[in-house]
């Protein structure tokens, strides 16, 4: 939110084996340690970077690629499934290397469904990670803790698929209970970005801010959120491009947030009418929400025959 | 030999870093004020009591007043806390029944005698001159109640005194530290300007104009820093590059350190950003070695120019950009959840504008309709309703219902969460 990262990719390596994702077992070294090194001394110190996979916490020298990230950035975020710190042991290694910027991915807290997913019975290990995150980040929290010297931030996305739907509300209701930071709904690649789904997210942000925990939804347009932009993760994002979003021809060139808005996912291009947001729609706050838009890099659009990526 | 009345001036001090709790300066100024009238010195015995927030033992004060029995209580008040004293106040009323109790501070006012009836009096305004004259009164048999500057319970309501003059200089305060009320630490900490050039509606310097010790003082601080070993801490005071004077202390500074004085600014300092005085931060640059050990605070607090004009509030954001990547110090960025005029969306664009110019902290503070602030006195104005005790946290004004800013407030937290996680660390 607001901070552009620069994606590092460790390799495709995870101990998940998850149906809609390329990673896989076989090459969690792909990148020697001396390799990783040396590409993240080759990125200036100014930037803040991401470590993408796979799962970076399989690699043996996961402790040493924090500790070097972290020496060297502004800010290291990880993504991450979480498993690891299922055991506490870890997790405290690692916070002494520097770790402090997590996002987990979740999809379920039914067994059967996470199974169903990652191909893996690894929702108890997902679960006692994800509450030693949060109970590391409730202590960093303590007020009494000096901010200056700690601090730990955690958030936690949700994939939306046909197959986390239907426990969605339950999912979401067991993570922002944790009042954690973030909860990120992912619409990202997803196969049911239909109006149930986005309403469904709709009842879990509301009941996620009344829990305390902020929640914003990713992958989805403005013009999608109508009611309530204020949750557009996206609009939020200074990357704004999302790599798999289409632009409907004769709507989307229409709207006065198209330079820097980052498209609709594929899959909602059939399901939906789209209309574009203009100043005569009347939408509340339009003029604060350009003016937010206004310090995001406009793109160079270039809407082809018919929708394009 | 005649006994002294004892005065118990306490202080509960907010801890703020890792390096030790701020002193106690304004019970010791008030203390160092009134001990330099030589009736007063003669007969009271003002002594200070402090304890950290975390730190504080309602027993510990209770066995004070018990030992010392004083005649008058002073309460230096804060919203941090308020709570604190007004738990404590009817224990302390049980054992010195006839104590005069009085609140005083930047946040202290008239209403909390609604709230704590064992509160006799707030000292609304500047507090050593009125201190003083309190005391003098009660010496000679006045009534106390007749003191400039305070406010009592007089009937069914609630009597506020005309107030007291501003002091003409802060030289009139003799230094904490030289009186030997407070005892020297690695940074001595002491406040050097007071009031404020800007008018800002949310904050409680903007009443008053900007004062600042003279030079001369400055020096003989300086000084004292030296020969005790310490580094000067100017985190007490509005902002230091107030025209030529911030510039003309460095001058000092620099003046002692090329005679081999190993004399600097130490934690926090708040400077105004609109004025990008290049003498003023070469020499910041030239003073401070370690950069690390300096943290440039700016508040940008809002950028909307709407919520900008309502609060009438100035943030130059390309002056503060200037600042920031010409000068290469520890810099902070204050910023204020929940003015009116903002909204969800503004405050977003603030946070992203202040996340562009790549500090190494961005505090984000809910904002508090604080008593004695333009927002407090025009509650009606913006349709603020906000809790009346402290944090006097908002809770709803013009176009902005609980849920509105309840959001903002997540948002914010949870950006600023994300962005001050990893920064401290460079």
């Amino acid at each position: 939110m607001f901070i552009s990262y620069k994606s590092v990719s460790i390799g495709s390596g995870c101990n998940f084996n998850c149906l809609f994702c390329g990673c896989e077992k076989k090459d969690s070294e792909k990148f020697t340690t001396e390799e990783l090194k040396a590409r993240l001394l080759a990125m200036p110190e100014s930037e803040n970077i991401e470590f993408t996979g796979g799962e970076l916490f399989i690699r043996r020298d996961a402790a040493a690629i924090i500790k070097i990230a972290a020496q060297r950035f502004c800010s290291v975020k990880c993504n991450t499934n979480g498993v690891v710190f299922a055991y506490k042991k870890a997790l405290d290694a690692l916070c002494v290397c520097g770790l402090n910027n997590i996002y987990v991915k979740f999809f379920s807290t039914d067994p059967k469904i996470h199974a169903a997913i990652t191909r893996t019975d690894t929702l108890k290990y997902v679960v006692e990670g994800f509450e030693n995150l949060v109970s590391r980040h409730k202590q960093a929290s303590d007020p009494f803790i000096d901010k200056w010297e700690c601090g730990f931030f955690l958030a936690t996305e949700i994939f939306i698929h046909s197959m986390t739907l239907p426990t969605l509300e339950e999912t979401a209701k067991y993570i922002s209970g944790k009042q954690i930071p973030r909860l990120i709904f992912d619409f990202n690649h997803s196969d049911c970005a239909s109006d149930e789904a986005i309403l469904t997210a709709r009842r879990c942000i509301d009941e996620s801010v009344g829990n305390g925990t902020w929640a914003v939804i990713k992958g989805l347009p403005a013009c999608a959120m109508r009611g309530f932009e204020e949750h557009c993760g996206d609009a939020f994002r200074l990357d704004r491009f999302i790599p798999g979003n289409v632009f409907i021809l004769g709507v989307c060139e229409k709207c006065v947030l198209f330079s820097t808005c980052g498209g609709v996912p594929a899959s909602l291009e059939d399901k939906r009418k789209w209309t574009p947001i203009t100043i005569e729609s009347g939408m509340k706050n339009l003029d604060d929400i350009i003016h937010f838009h206004s310090h995001i890099p406009a793109k160079l659009p270039s809407i082809q025959s018919g929708a394009r990526q | 030999m005649r006994e002294k009345k004892a005065v118990i001036l306490v202080n509960i001090v907010r801890k703020t870093d890792d390096r030790g709790n701020y002193p106690p300066l304004s019970t010791a100024f008030l203390k160092a004020y009134a001990d330099k009238h030589e009736n007063i010195r003669e007969h009271y015995d003002i002594s200070l009591f402090t304890a950290s927030f975390e730190g504080f033992k309602p027993d510990e004060l209770l066995k004070e007043v018990r030992d010392k029995m004083p005649s008058v209580i002073g309460l230096s008040c804060y919203m941090w806390n308020l709570k604190q004293y007004m738990d404590v106040l009817p224990e302390i009323k049980k054992i010195a029944r006839d104590a005069i109790v009085i609140t005083g501070g930047p946040e202290a006012h008239p209403a909390l005698l609604d709230t704590s009836p064992e509160m006799d009096a707030i000292a609304v305004g500047e507090g050593e001159a009125l201190f003083k004259e309190l005391l003098a009164r009660l010496l000679n048999g006045e009534p106390w109640q007749h003191t400039l500057g305070i406010a009592f319970r007089r009937g069914d309501g609630i009597h506020i005194n005309p107030p007291q003059k501003l002091l003409e200089s802060l030289d009139e305060i003799p230094s904490p530290y030289k009186t030997g009320i407070l005892s020297p630490t690695p940074i001595m900490h002491f406040e050097y300007s007071r009031g404020c050039t800007n008018n800002c509606s949310y904050c409680v310097d903007a009443k008053d104009p900007y004062r600042h010790m003279s030079i001369g003082r400055i020096e003989e601080e300086i000084l004292f820093c030296i020969e005790n070993k310490a580094h000067l801490g100017l985190s007490a005071g509005s902002y230091l590059n107030f025209k030529d004077f911030g510039a003309q202390t460095l001058r000092l500074l620099k003046k002692y350190r090329d005679m081999g004085h190993d004399i600097s600014i130490s934690d926090t300092l708040c400077i105004d950003a609109n004025n990008d005085d290049e003498e003023f931060f070469n020499l910041l640059d030239d003073i401070v070695p370690d950069k690390s050990k300096l943290a440039l605070t700016v508040g940008i607090q809002c950028t909307h120019p709407e919520t900008l004009k309502i609060n009438r509030r100035i943030t130059k954001m390309e002056n503060i950009s200037n600042v920031f990547t010409k000068w290469n110090f520890c810099n902070m960025t204050q910023l204020i959840i929940g003015l009116p005029g903002d909204n969800i969306f503004r405050v977003a664009h603030t946070l992203a504008e202040s996340a562009k110019l790549s500090p190494q902290l961005v505090q984000t503070f809910n904002l508090s309709v604080i008593p004695n602030t333009y927002l407090f006195e025009n509650k009606e104005k913006f349709d603020i309703k906000a809790n009346l005790m402290p944090p006097h946290e908002l809770y709803s004004m013009n176009g902005q219902d609980e849920k509105d800013i309840k959001k903002t407030q997540m948002m914010a937290h949870s950006f600023s969460m994300e962005y001050n996680c990893s920064r401290h660390l460079k």
